[in-house]
């Protein structure tokens, strides 16, 4: 037998460190489409419960926007469920070359190609374009993701501080022997909510002659003026060379991503990029879905300006209620709590007043950073956010931190 | 018969070695009885058959740092063990947190 006994020891051993550790995630079904209502059953076997849903990567609320179902639902009709292949054996229909056409335009760049997810992406892409004669250096909050494509990459790795740009030029000096240089950020970061200051990564890209990588996951439909991301805030669109992001959050919440960027850059990846290569290719359901998404939300901003405005208010409401936030101005609004129990406690009693939030804490987030991560979403109307603060008000008096800064809710409850 | 080859290492007037010192030592002797020893015919052929099969090998002694941290594990190799740790360092210091999905 080749799972013996011993084996199976050993792994229920590591299985209960986890639980012990507290880090044990559990799965929670829920029994209704996406959105800002849903239905969860938790504990497992629990009846469904009625909640919000503060805590979905759904900002545009497309997930189940009956439109993109619709054109899903066609797709399916028109070139059915699978391809049975990677894109280049026999994977490549022409929604694949549609899609990533507008997702060129979309992203202001020059070519693109999809992934089957945006942690594929970013699994392939450094390895892909980057060799032993050139460095990475990357900001020190990048997506889990990101770092796992640095490990399978064979250039040098470098490091600055959290969206530090003397450290990032001191870093940049530091490498002026490499053959080739690619400065690596998130546009949004996904523990704080902040936006990479691109505009200042560009200049000192263009001085220090490096490339620049953005995951523009979180950011990809609803940051910028018209939604195209943090490099439309800052300024600076076309002057990316790399970007990464995912149809899995504001674009449809389906699944799949891309690499889009430079020609050159986005060519290299269709030859060498390891996940594109040995994936299968994105099934044209969620091709067909992502193009309908591309074009709603190319005709109008309506949905992001909804966005911005649930955004506000949220952050006005839970200053005003007396809440410690994370100050910004993305939809990632993190409640910070600082202390690990206090934030699963805290997550548990507004689940119990339908509220569905999830508490983070170390090693998801620094030590004694523990919060609870709320997103606001288009689909979210005025009535769900007063919900929210209400509940939010109720169980932020019950333990008592209301109106309490960082130092006396660790005073009271420790980090 | 070759002479008998060796190797003397004057410790006098070394009375409190650093563990610094000690590493210099140990890793000092453990090169010598590499290459003295472990460099014969194997080795060579591993070689051989790598090159037959269109790999351009390079092989030599270097540093090795290992970081552990719950499931994690960083590795980097250079030439001097400043070099290496700074790259460990440099891998480390990408997992300060392991980030929200």
């Amino acid at each position: 037998m080749a799972f013996a006994t011993g084996t199976r020891e050993s792994y229920q051993q590591e299985l209960a460190a986890i639980r012990q550790a507290g880090l044990f995630k559990e799965e929670r079904y829920i029994r209704s489409p996406q959105g800002a209502d849903i239905e969860v059953e938790f504990p497992a076997g629990a009846p469904a419960k009625k909640v919000i849903n503060l805590c979905a990567n759904n900002y545009l609320g497309l997930s189940s926007h009956p439109d993109v179902v619709e054109a899903a639902r066609r797709g399916l009709d028109a070139r059915g469920y699978g391809l049975s292949s990677v894109r280049f054996i026999c994977g490549t229909q022409d929604i694949h070359r549609q899609l990533e056409g507008k997702l060129t335009e979309f992203l202001g760049t020059e070519d693109t190609l999809l992934f089957p997810s945006c942690m594929d992406a970013n699994a392939g892409v450094f390895e892909a374009v980057l060799t032993d004669q050139d460095v990475m250096i990357a900001d020190r909050l990048v997506h889990a993701s990101i770092v796992d494509g640095m490990r399978l990459c064979k250039a040098a790795t470098d490091t600055y501080k959290h969206s530090d740009m003397k450290h990032l030029e001191q870093k940049l000096q530091e490498h002026q022997d490499k053959q080739r240089r690619l400065i690596i950020t998130d546009g949004v970061f996904s523990m704080d909510g902040d936006l990479a200051r691109l505009d200042e990564i560009v200049a000192l890209a263009e001085k220090y002659d490096a490339m620049v990588f953005v995951d523009e996951s979180h950011a990809s439909g609803f940051i910028g003026r018209t939604g195209r991301g943090t490099h439309e805030h800052c300024g600076v669109l076309g002057k990316i060379d790399i970007v990464t992001t995912t149809l899995g959050k504001a674009l449809g919440g389906a699944s799949g991503g891309c690499v889009s960027g430079r020609r050159e850059l986005v060519e290299l990846c269709r030859q060498r990029a390891r996940p594109y290569l040995f994936s299968n290719t994105v099934a044209p359901v969620i091709v067909s879905g992502a193009i309908k998404v591309l074009e709603l939300i190319s005709g109008t901003t309506e949905r992001r300006d909804k966005l911005e405005w649930n955004t506000k208010y949220w952050r006005e409401g839970l200053t005003r209620i007396g809440l410690d936030i994370k100050a910004g101005e993305s939809p990632i609004v993190p409640v910070m709590l600082y202390n690990a129990k206090l934030a699963q406690d805290v997550a548990r009693d507004l689940f119990a007043e339908g509220i569905y939030v999830v508490g983070f804490f170390f090693p998801v987030v620094a030590k004694g950073q523990a919060r609870i991560r709320t997103q606001l979403s288009a689909a979210h109307d005025q009535g769900h956010l007063d919900r929210g603060l209400a509940a939010f008000a109720k169980v932020g008096e019950k333990y008592g931190i209301l109106g309490l800064g960082k130092n006396e809710i660790i005073a009271k409850y420790g980090a | 018969m070759n002479e008998p080859r060796r190797i003397e290492i004057d410790l006098t007037g070394t009375s409190a070695f650093r563990d610094d010192d000690l590493e210099v030592l140990r890793t000092t002797l453990q090169t010598i009885v590499t290459l003295s020893l472990e460099c014969r015919d194997e080795p060579c052929e591993y070689s051989r058959q790598m090159h037959r099969e269109g790999w351009d090998v390079h092989w030599g002694l270097t540093w090795i740092a290992r970081a552990r941290r719950g499931g994690v594990t960083e590795e980097a190799t250079g030439a001097t063990r400043s070099e290496v740790l700074l790259r460990l360092q440099q891998l480390t210091s990408l997992h300060e947190v392991d980030g929200c999905p």
